[in-house]
């Protein structure tokens, strides 16, 4: 009996260390630049859940730049209202979380649009504090405009220790100042992974667990989905949760093409990082 | 000289005549210039075979076909494409004697990258509203080398109106609007537009880039997101048009290897290898079916996507390839659980689809929105590598899956 014992026991260990999440992100610091102004609102949950992520791998210290609300140039497809919506929702996506979460005192959550200098001068302080021993890891979460400003506005010879990560053709070619190939002649390196919303744009209710859980903060991660899924600007958001830009968060973390990152995480990565994190610290710690 | 033989060569005489102005006819307008088409609203489409006149047309011509019109200008190897054509017709450049990369290429014959000498058709449109006017093309494109197209307005041809490229929807009728680019061989979006500095008539132009390049219809728009669809929108002219030509029936495709598996028994749902992403992957999509690595890029590749069928267990059938160079190792995962590692034998010929390739996993649970992951590393012989080709995979009721496996078919590469 006790030798069943034994092998039920080494399965359970084996298959829980199979599934566990592995951190190790690559060397450097990480900024973000989200849109979430523009039609598309899946920002709103794609912020929550990447700076979630980044405070339950400890790595929340790396964050060095968060910029969101990118789209510079209005659309005609979202109203002056409803624009005026979404910066409020993206700001309050970010410093909810932060708040919830804990652990973002150190940066400020910049509205690029509203406050486009300080981004860019900001970015761009990230960008000249690079070193090969310390790159820029920038997420691009939204059309690529700000990060040329930022890129424009920084040193040179520092470009050669920013990488890009990228998922999507759509943010690289929605830019109004830059297409992506100027982006990439600034001498960045372009990491590209595929499509995040292939798993991460799901049936809402994949996302029950967090819906229903008692943990405050898997609860306000998941509100800050749904504002997304009720948003009335784009109907391809309806039925859906959405936090395909945290995917490449999730790449970082696990480590990016310097450690063989997770390149196509899907909803349990995320759910079975985010659970542990909440079950480890209680919120009482916090 | 015999009366016989004498009627002989005047009948070949006469039937040569004959098919000549036949296929001068392809090249002739069926419109003239008092047809002028018309902005409304900011749109404006046109067939491409409404052209009024043709020019520079000393060494490739735009032939029209249709239902009852079948060029023959020299090489064209692939076959009519009337059937999904707006309005049943098209045009096409021949003749197309670059169809591969293997092909020369002949500056100034069957290429031409900065349009200025080469075939060029023109179109009068009258427009209400000036301003800028991004340029959608329908194409049908069967590959890398008839897939690029000029457009000019009144003899003028600016940067944004040139190297219109068509990547995506291969072998089907295609809206384009993406500029190519050195840097982006598939093109950039909302580079491709015309400036319509006043109202009035203008001269529309498409001139050739590549020879075999087949256009069915083009539209301007000033709303930079508008995305045509299908046939796109009616034509609007200031008189009658010429009527519609004849349809023609859906061609048969012939099923591929994976296709006629996967379909062989009820109740069977597959995915196919290229509805999984490749972008970022190591992956390419080699052709219409498979997904294979490049080895002198990558010796391996990820790439997942979601299974959105019905919860429940299948037998599960991954669909390989055979390759005569070495034998590709597979691992297929279910949320990041590994079903198992598979290779298929060596082929003898140079790729094979079979029993011999395809592994097999009975009863295997799948529930809706799992994730399903297809690792592959390429294999060696010593000399050469293996690409990792591999088709698909074939979910089907339980205790069908050896069924699958043993049906005997015969494979086809591409449609």
């Amino acid at each position: 009996m006790l030798k069943y014992i034994l092998v039920f026991c080494t399965l359970l260990v084996v298959s829980s260390l199979v599934a566990a999440p592995k951190i190790n992100p690559p060397a450097g610091r990480i900024a973000i630049v989200a849109d979430g102004n523009s039609p598309d609102p899946d920002d709103l949950g794609g912020t929550a859940v990447s700076l979630a992520l980044l405070r339950a791998a400890g790595l929340e210290d790396r964050l060095v730049h968060y910029s969101h609300s990118c789209d510079i140039i209005p659309v005609k497809r979202i109203s002056k209202s409803a624009e005026k919506e979404r910066h409020e929702m993206m700001a309050l996506s970010c410093v909810g979380t932060a708040r919830r979460w804990g652990g973002f005192d150190h940066i400020g959550f910049i509205d690029a649009k509203k406050n486009l200098d300080i981004a860019i001068a900001d970015l761009a302080k990230a960008i000249n504090a690079s070193s090969a021993d310390d790159p820029l890891w920038i997420i691009e979460s939204g059309e690529p405009d700000l990060i040329g400003l930022a890129l424009d506005a920084s040193s040179k010879e520092k470009h050669q220790f920013v990488k890009v990560i990228t998922h999507h053709p759509v943010n690289d070619n929605t830019g109004e100042f830059y297409e992506w190939e100027e982006i990439l002649e600034f001498d960045v390196e372009e990491v590209r992974i595929p499509d995040q919303n292939i798993l991460l744009k799901v049936d809402e209710e994949r996302w029950d667990w967090a819906k229903n859980h008692p943990d405050h903060r898997i609860k306000w991660v998941w509100l800050m989905g749904k504002m997304a899924e009720v948003d009335d600007v784009v109907q391809f958001q309806k039925g859906k949760w959405d936090c395909s830009d945290a995917g490449m968060v999730y790449y970082w973390i696990t480590g990016a093409n310097i450690n063989g990152g997770e390149i196509q995480p899907a909803v349990y990565d995320v759910r079975k990082l985010l659970l542990d994190y909440a079950e480890s610290k209680s919120i009482d710690a916090l | 000289m015999k009366i016989k033989s004498l009627l002989v060569i005047v009948a070949i005489f006469a039937t040569c005549i004959l098919h000549t102005n036949a296929q001068s006819t392809y090249t002739n307008p069926i419109v003239d210039e008092s047809i002028i088409f018309e902005e409304k609203l900011g749109i404006v489409a046109v067939e491409a075979e409404f052209f009024y006149r043709q020019s520079k047309t000393d060494k490739r011509e735009w032939y029209r076909s249709s239902k009852n019109e079948k060029p023959n200008a020299g090489r064209d190897e692939d076959t009519l494409h009337v059937y999904g054509a707006s309005n049943n017709a098209y045009l096409e450049i021949l003749p197309d004697t670059r169809v591969t990369h293997a092909d020369p290429l002949v500056n100034g014959e069957n290429f031409n990258n900065i349009p200025d000498s080469m075939p060029t058709v023109h179109y009068k449109v009258k427009f209400t509203n000036p301003g800028r006017y991004y340029v959608w093309a329908r194409a049908y494109s069967t590959g890398g080398e008839d897939n690029g197209v000029h457009v000019g307005l009144n003899y003028k041809w600016p940067e944004s109106g040139q190297r219109i490229q068509w990547c995506d929807g291969k072998n089907e009728w295609t809206w384009s609007s993406k500029q190519r680019t050195d840097e982006v061989h598939c093109g950039i979006p909302y580079a491709i537009y015309l400036d319509i500095l006043k109202p009035g008539i203008h001269d529309i132009q498409f001139s050739m880039r590549e020879d075999g390049f087949e256009f069915d219809k083009f539209i301007l728009t000033k709303d930079r997101y508008y995305k045509p669809e299908g046939t796109g929108p009616k034509v609007v002219a200031n008189a009658a048009l010429p009527d519609a030509y004849p349809a023609v029936p859906a061609p048969k495709i012939e099923k591929t290897y994976f296709e006629k598996l996967a379909q062989s028994i009820p109740k069977t749902k597959w995915i196919a290898a290229q509805q999984f992403p490749s972008l970022g992957t190591n992956y390419y999509e080699h052709g219409k079916n498979w997904m294979a690595i490049n080895p002198e890029e990558y010796k391996e590749a990820i790439t997942s996507t979601s299974f959105d069928y019905e919860s429940g267990k299948y037998d599960l059938v991954f669909v390989a390839v055979g390759e005569n160079d070495g034998s590709s190792t597979f691992r297929i995962s279910i949320n990041g659980k590994e079903l198992g590692e598979y290779s298929p034998k060596i082929s003898e010929n140079m790729f094979e689809m079979g029993k011999n390739s395809n592994a097999l996993w009975k009863g295997v649970s799948m529930t809706k929105g799992d994730k399903i992951t297809v690792w592959a590393k390429v294999g060696t012989d010593g000399q050469e590598f293996t690409r990792g080709r591999w088709a698909g995979i074939i979910f089907t009721p339980v205790g069908k899956g050896q069924k699958i496996q043993n049906t005997s078919l015969s494979y086809v590469q591409n449609k």
